[in-house]
């Protein structure tokens, strides 16, 4: 580098063409730099991206369709056919795992979604007005959380009765709590900055200072939690398809197919739950994975 | 003359909780009155815990006083509705202590600067940014550093668009709230003689906080000493430095090192404990630590009396000529700045705002 001295002519650049935000390409390029150097980021990347892939390509990539009975394979173990075995009906499971991935995908990225809009809308609102209201609002999220998860879930998945949107819906309620309680909490201290208070100084209203000013700067927590949520979400989406309370076993979803094959647990059809669990597995631990890159990356004290 | 602020008997108390449902006041300011008049700079001085940014809040209604009035331009702001005081913000702008707190992390320092521009209507879009360009250029900035966000900035620089930011809306006062504190001594002395070049070339009126006597002696006209959530002397600069009247005022005068090692000085020195601001005494509240108090101090209320015209003081001994005055070099707080005051504008723009461009991205990672 050479140092600027006194002498160094400055070359003014017109007002017109300096810009008030520097490039995406170029902040987007930052962040990509960073989360490369992430081994545990990149591996869980890497496993995520395996599903969605299968997820896009299923059709291509399946030897069968998803929902092909066949009478003439029933309970097949793994064979150079059918390389995860077939279930009862003779469909194929390493299809069924591939078209499941759209599912559960979906399934997972509604709840969280869901889950998200509405936590952290319900928590910044109650940590920035304070008071009674914050107050009143906190010890509703503490009946929510104060049934076992689970168990809460269930009662809901009955009252709507089986289906993905139950699933969707009562993986969602499940977790707005804990969405409302993080931003409620990056609230309290983001609403005491100096910032909050020079934005109220140059006349900004409420709206402006709480969701252009306040907001995005408690979104890290918010979305490297979100990044791990949805592995949970994909397993409470499972669990409830397992007790028969979520997605319809004729469907090809990982946690119903597991409920399928479980049925056949005495006979010794390992293959009929075995792959499908792994799937959940591998899903859960690479969301999980890139959720712990992504705390290191996006928090600049952890880099 | 009418005064652009007047600020009447001004109180802010906080409830702090001693037990379940009872609390007592914490007084952060008790009762201040003062006025600054069109051009001038006011400058108000005071330990940690004086209450001076308690009043710099109030003045500019971030935080709605307990009682007193504030009248700027004739009207008074705790009486007025939500979006009258937006309106009436536009006038009145406020520069924070922390240059990097104060600035939204997720936003280039250019959307800060434009944001009051916009609320205010003042211009848009291509108009606005040219104008938040011209800002940047005035305060010692370049039109590059728009894109940058605050932590791609230096301290000063970070002030320096803090100080853009409250230009934005050509405002008549500035609230500036130890501006420099944070800051090294080198780059807080091209701060106060940007700030002083810009009140002369936009007759700005400024309350200026600090708890720096040097940088208060620098800037302002008049200065305010406040202990304990009041004020304790007003007056001229010179008067008040040179031969403060109040025995806290005279302690803090004679605690500023001398720069010509030859001059004798006394030092005054208070011992003792300060009270609680939480319900503190409504006599002095210095009698704790003053070498001077007699029981007559504890015995009435405390007030400000005039013993020069413009300078007033609260303290019933002084005012009777009960303490020796001790004096001052007129100048002799000012000598840390003055010395480094040498140079123009120019180098300051060379040696603060130049920090390569290229180079600084890179460390951010």
């Amino acid at each position: 580098m050479s140092a600027p001295t006194a002498n160094t002519p400055v070359i003014p650049a017109s007002a017109t063409d300096a810009a008030l935000t520097p490039p995406l390409r170029e902040r987007a390029g930052d962040f990509w730099f960073v989360l490369r150097r992430n081994p545990t980021a990149m591996i869980g990347l890497l496993m995520i991206a395996v599903v969605i892939l299968s997820a896009i390509f299923a059709p291509w990539i399946a030897p069968y369709p998803a929902n092909q009975i066949d009478f003439a394979v029933v309970s097949q173990p793994p064979s150079r056919a059918h390389l995860f075995g077939t279930d009862q009906f003779g469909q194929d499971i390493f299809s069924r795992i591939l078209f499941g991935a759209r599912i559960d995908l979906l399934i997972a990225l509604s709840a969280v979604v869901i889950s998200l809009l509405v936590g952290s809308i319900y928590g910044a609102v109650s940590g920035y007005v304070g008071g009674l209201t914050d107050e009143v609002a906190m010890r509703i999220m503490d009946i929510l959380q104060g049934f076992p998860r689970f168990i809460f879930a269930m009662g809901i998945a009955y009252a709507l009765g089986p289906g993905i949107q139950t699933v969707v819906i009562a993986t969602a309620v499940l977790n707005i709590p804990g969405y409302a309680r993080l931003m409620r909490s990056s609230m309290l201290s983001a609403k005491t900055s100096q910032y909050a208070m020079a934005a109220k100084a140059i006349g900004a209203n409420h709206r402006a200072i709480l969701f252009q000013h306040l907001v995005p700067n408690c979104l890290i927590p918010i979305f490297v939690i979100s990044t791990m949520q949805f592995g949970w979400a994909i397993l409470e989406a499972a669990g409830l398809s397992f007790i028969g309370l979520g997605v319809e076993t004729s469907r090809a979803e990982w946690g119903a197919m597991i409920q399928l094959g479980f049925q056949d647990f005495l006979q010794g059809h390992w293959w009929m739950y075995t792959f499908p669990g792994l799937a959940i597995a591998w899903t859960v631990l690479g969301f999980n994975l890139l959720g712990d890159g992504l705390q290191d990356v996006l928090d600049p004290r952890r880099r | 003359m009418t005064s652009l602020l007047r600020v009447e008997s001004l109180k802010k108390y906080y409830p702090i909780r001693t037990g379940m449902f009872s609390h007592k006041m914490l007084h952060a300011i008790d009762g201040v009155s003062f006025e600054i008049e069109r051009g001038e700079t006011v400058g108000l001085v005071g330990e940690s815990g004086s209450g001076k940014s308690t009043v710099a809040k109030c003045a500019t209604m971030l935080e709605a006083p307990t009682a007193g009035a504030i009248e700027f331009h004739g009207s008074n702001l705790t009486t007025l509705s939500f979006n009258e005081m937006t309106r009436a913000r536009s006038a009145l702008q406020m520069v924070f202590q922390d240059p990097y707190d104060s600035l939204n992390p997720r936003r280039t320092v250019g959307q800060t600067v434009l944001e009051p521009i916009k609320i205010h209507k003042v211009a848009s879009g291509q108009v606005a940014k040219d104008r938040v360009a011209e800002l940047f250029e005035r305060v010692g900035l370049r039109p590059e550093h728009m894109a940058r966000y605050p932590h791609q900035l230096s301290g000063g620089q970070q002030q320096r668009v803090g100080i853009a930011r409250a230009l934005a809306t050509n405002p008549e006062l500035i609230v500036l709230d130890e501006p420099t504190s944070a800051l090294d001594v080198s780059v807080q002395a091209k701060l106060l003689r940007l700030l002083k070049g810009l009140q002369r070339e936009q007759q700005l009126t400024y309350l200026f906080i600090s708890h720096d006597l040097s940088v208060i002696g620098y800037l302002s006209d008049k200065v305010a000493v406040m202990y304990l959530g009041q004020i304790i002397e007003f007056g001229p600069t010179k008067q008040v430095f040179s031969r403060p009247r109040h025995p806290y005022t005279m302690a803090l005068m004679s605690a500023i090192p001398a720069a010509n090692p030859l001059e004798r000085r006394e030092r005054i020195i208070l011992s003792g404990e300060i009270p609680s601001p939480i319900e503190p005494p409504n006599y002095c509240r210095l009698v704790t630590r003053c070498p001077y108090a007699t029981d007559e101090c504890r015995s009435q209320p405390m007030e400000l009396w005039e013993v020069e015209p413009g300078h007033t003081v609260a303290c019933i001994r002084s005012i009777r000529g009960e303490i020796p005055i001790p004096t001052f070099l007129e100048d002799a707080p000012m000598v840390n700045l003055v010395n480094l005051d040498t140079g123009s504008e120019a180098d300051a723009v060379a040696d603060d705002v130049l920090l390569p461009l290229d180079e600084d991205t890179s460390q951010n990672e």
